[in-house]
């Protein structure tokens, strides 16, 4: 195949170009830090000059309160590998069916002046963790 | 019967080794009667995985919670139906059916090929069985799903209520018939390079299976979008998951190698991109599964972490080795005695088309890789996410759509500019009609008036096409209006069978625009009695009805609906707690149109009657679900034989004279 025609390098440079910079500015502008509820404050973990973050973390048995039918929730995120540390968090919105007491939930948003966090989107994990949790979680393990 | 099982899977695994093992000492030896052997043992695995499959199913139906599988999956009220689909709802089940359904092709390649392609056949059973010695592997030794629980059990854990939808019923296996399929198209083109028969017989011989491939990989993502949207009670299709992602690159290397072998087929070019592109697209289906299953990518589709990951990474490791060492050494083979002639032609757009695919691909890929990159290089994870993913696809299949419009009408070589002007004339004034019509209706979204306008172009090509066949055919053959479009269409099924392909794909092009970009919500809550104002509908609140059934509690609102003051009926979205399960689910009501669907979310109530409603206007979504029936019936049509052919795959050299006759043919007439 001759792709030697200046034609078809300009062509494809065009091409390469647009998608390379395509690339870099969809990069650029929507990068985020993804941190475990212990990194937060941790300012070598937390290295993006933007506040947004998405935190990860395990929603405290028992600490679910929803007011306003259902409109605003309140919860505690735990550090998925140390319970002791924990932030509060806000979430204005409807929340996916699997969101309960001892999932996994990532949250989007940022810590407000009162160190509690502020949330617009709500993702929770692990019902779709299609092995449902049974006495003995054995297969594959 | 549980022994039974087991037994049938050491069975599949020897025969499986004894038929890569065969293939080997025949070719070696050129004995035949090895060969021979060899392919019987593929049928034999089939029939000890079909053993297994029908043994799994029936356990999972009788619930006979002895084995650890079924107490995980499936509970005593879980109805037959559903507890059937348990089958591929885990991971040991899935793989079980990766497994049959590779054993299930492989025996069907070896019927269909009795006669044919003798030389490549060995190779490809050898490919094949190595695939298979690998799934059946894992099968018997990692995660077997014949594994006994070793305490008994009354009741199962059942299978969560997010998965007792008929989406779950057709989605996973519709995904891994694509998944499956490509295996067979991949191991001819192992066949090919090994054997240096590099012509496009391995294409020919194997354009349905990758067709089929393609068809239900993409229908898949399409059900899977419906389950989402019906189900996941969030109003989206397609979150960038990167487990959604990983279903979607192999469908897009997929496509891009659907076109590009025609360049190969026509005027034998671009041989070692066709090679490299199946080649991707099965490394990314294995990718796919890997990701599905090691747990290694963040995601909230995958199944629980295991020590799949590690077996994975090394079989992708050995698949890319292996491929690209045979491809690096085949390189003198695999160059082309012909050169593209003029950057106005139709090889030189079907090359434009294939870089902007594959640009899509290692976006989708970067996007879901930069969390692991990033964490790697930095030590810290950056996730780009759905913005990212939406800057850089929706520009990318703007582009795609453009040149769907433009690649049919070029002409093969070299273009000339008076037949370019001819073919364009009437759509680019579409276009512009379309451009100013839909600025005037007050869109002034650039992506949304640039996407809706270039579809409108495509489908105005389409059907100039369409046109001008069968206006050729009333004036040469003397057919009647009907039966002109008929016989042209049946006698030229790939061409035209890939216009009504392409329509569908516009079709629900401008469903995820009017879907994405248009789309309007409201939350309000409401008393009895109440109403809320969305858009044109008014919605209100009549009351709220709690009762229990055998499985869940349900919570069930009852709207009255209507639209510029004329009634449109009842809605009753639902919240329904399992109790097994200890899940919630939240069942939307859907009243679905042409123009929009009206979407309604029960977000909460409380005892005193009062409930929190969430509505939403989608505009266009239905468009997608039409899109992709269209689709599916285009491709089936482009894929089925026709009678009057005789066997065209059969010989290389003719079929390519053929088609081009035909083609020249046409456009002559046209």
């Amino acid at each position: 195949m001759n792709l030697k025609k200046p034609k078809f390098i300009i062509g494809l440079t065009v091409i390469l170009i647009a998608l390379g910079s395509l690339f870099y500015l969809g990069t650029k502008t929507s990068m985020m830090a993804y941190l475990k509820v212990r990194d937060l404050n941790n300012p070598q973990k937390n290295i993006l000059s933007s506040k947004v973050v998405k935190v990860t973390g395990t929603v405290k048995p028992g600490s679910i309160k929803s007011s306003n039918v259902n409109r605003t929730f309140k919860f505690i995120l735990q550090d998925s590998d140390s319970a002791n540390i924990s932030i509060p968090v806000v979430f204005n919105g409807i929340v996916p069916d699997n969101f309960r007491s001892g999932n996994i939930a990532v949250v989007r948003g940022e810590l407000n002046a009162e160190n509690v966090f502020i949330a617009d989107q709500l993702q929770a994990k692990c019902p779709s963790k299609y092995e449902a949790s049974v006495p003995n979680e054995g297969e594959g393990k | 019967m549980i022994i039974v099982g087991q037994i049938s899977l050491a069975i599949a695994l020897a025969m499986a080794i004894y038929s890569g093992v065969a293939s080997i000492i025949g070719i070696k030896n050129r004995s035949g009667q090895y060969l021979e052997s060899g392919r019987r043992s593929i049928f034999s695995a089939f029939v000890a995985l079909s053993t297994a499959m029908m043994l799994l199913s029936i356990a999972l139906i009788t619930k006979d919670y002895r084995l650890e599988y079924v107490a995980e999956h499936v509970s005593n009220s879980l109805p037959s139906f559903y507890a059937f689909s348990a089958l591929w709802s885990g991971q040991a089940g899935s793989l079980l059916l990766w497994a049959w359904l590779l054993s299930l092709f492989s025996s069907l390649v070896i019927i269909q090929n009795k006669k044919k392609n003798l030389e490549l056949l060995p190779y490809v059973v050898a490919t094949l069985s190595g695939i298979m010695i690998f799934f059946v592997s894992l099968l018997v030794f990692v995660t077997n799903p014949f594994a006994t629980l070793g305490y008994s059990v009354t009741q199962g854990s059942g299978l969560n209520p997010l998965l007792q939808n008929p989406g779950m019923v057709f989605h996973p296996p519709s995904l891994y018939l694509g998944y499956v399929g490509f295996a067979i198209p991949f191991s001819f083109a192992i066949g090919a390079l090994i054997t240096r028969k590099l012509d496009s017989q391995w294409i020919l011989s194997t354009r349905r299976w990758t067709l089929f491939a393609w068809l239900f990989l993409g229908v898949g993502n399409l059900i899977g979008a419906k389950w989402a949207y019906v189900e996941l009670g969030w109003g989206g299709f397609w979150g960038w998951d990167p487990v959604e992602n990983a279903s979607l690159m192999p469908w897009l290397v997929g496509t891009a190698f659907l076109h590009s072998v025609m360049i190969q087929e026509r005027r034998d070019m671009l041989k070692i991109w066709n090679v490299t592109l199946i080649v991707f697209t099965f490394i990314l289906t294995i990718f796919g599964t890997f990701v599905t299953r090691s747990g290694i990518i963040a995601s909230v589709h995958s199944f629980g972490q295991s020590k799949l990951g590690p077996l994975f990474l090394s079989f992708l490791a050995l698949i890319i080795f292996v491929s690209f060492y045979l491809i690096y050494t085949r390189r003198k083979d695999l160059k082309s005695r012909y050169h593209l002639d003029s950057i106005l032609s139709r090889e030189s757009s079907f090359l434009f088309n294939n870089l902007i695919l594959i640009g899509a691909v290692f976006a989708v890929l970067w996007g879901t890789l930069f969390p692991m990159i990033s964490e790697a290089v930095i030590g810290t994870k950056i996730t780009v996410g759905a913005p990212f993913f939406n800057t850089v696809t929706v520009p990318i299949g703007i582009a795609l759509i453009l040149l769907t419009g433009i690649c049919p009408l070029i002409s093969w070589r070299k273009a000339s500019v008076s037949n370019f002007t001819k073919n364009f004339l009437i759509p680019s004034a579409v276009l512009v009609v379309a451009f100013i019509i839909l600025f005037v209706a007050g869109i002034r979204d650039f992506y949304s008036l640039m996407a809706f306008s270039l579809s409108i172009f495509v489908i105005s090509t389409i059907v100039l096409e369409f046109y001008r066949g069968t206006a050729a055919r009333m004036k040469y053959n003397n057919e009647n209006l009907f039966n002109g479009l008929k016989n042209l269409v049946l006698k030229y099924r790939r061409r035209y069978g890939g216009y009504l392909i392409h329509i569908g794909m516009m079709l629900i092009f401008i469903g995820i625009t009017g879907a994405t970009v248009f789309k309007v919500e409201k939350e309000k809550v409401l008393r009895k009695g109440d109403s809320m104002a969305i858009k044109n509908y008014k919605l209100t609140f009549l009351g709220s009805d709690n009762f229990k059934t055998q499985l869940a509690e349900k919570f069930i609102a009852t709207l009255k609906i209507e639209k510029d003051g004329k009634n449109l009926g009842i809605a009753t979205p639902s919240k329904e707690y399992y109790y097994l399960q200890k899940q919630t689910t939240t069942e939307v009501s859907i009243t679905s149109g042409i123009k929009e669907d009206l979407y309604i979310i029960l977000a909460g109530g409380d005892n005193t009657g009062t409930v929190n409603i969430k509505a939403k206007i989608n505009p266009l979504i239905g468009w997608i679900w039409w899109g992709g029936y269209i689709l599916f019936a285009a491709t089936i049509f482009t894929m089925w034989p026709s009678k009057k052919k005789k066997k065209p795959a059969l010989i290389p050299g003719k079929e390519k004279v053929n088609t081009k006759n035909l083609e020249s043919k046409i456009k002559v007439k046209g």
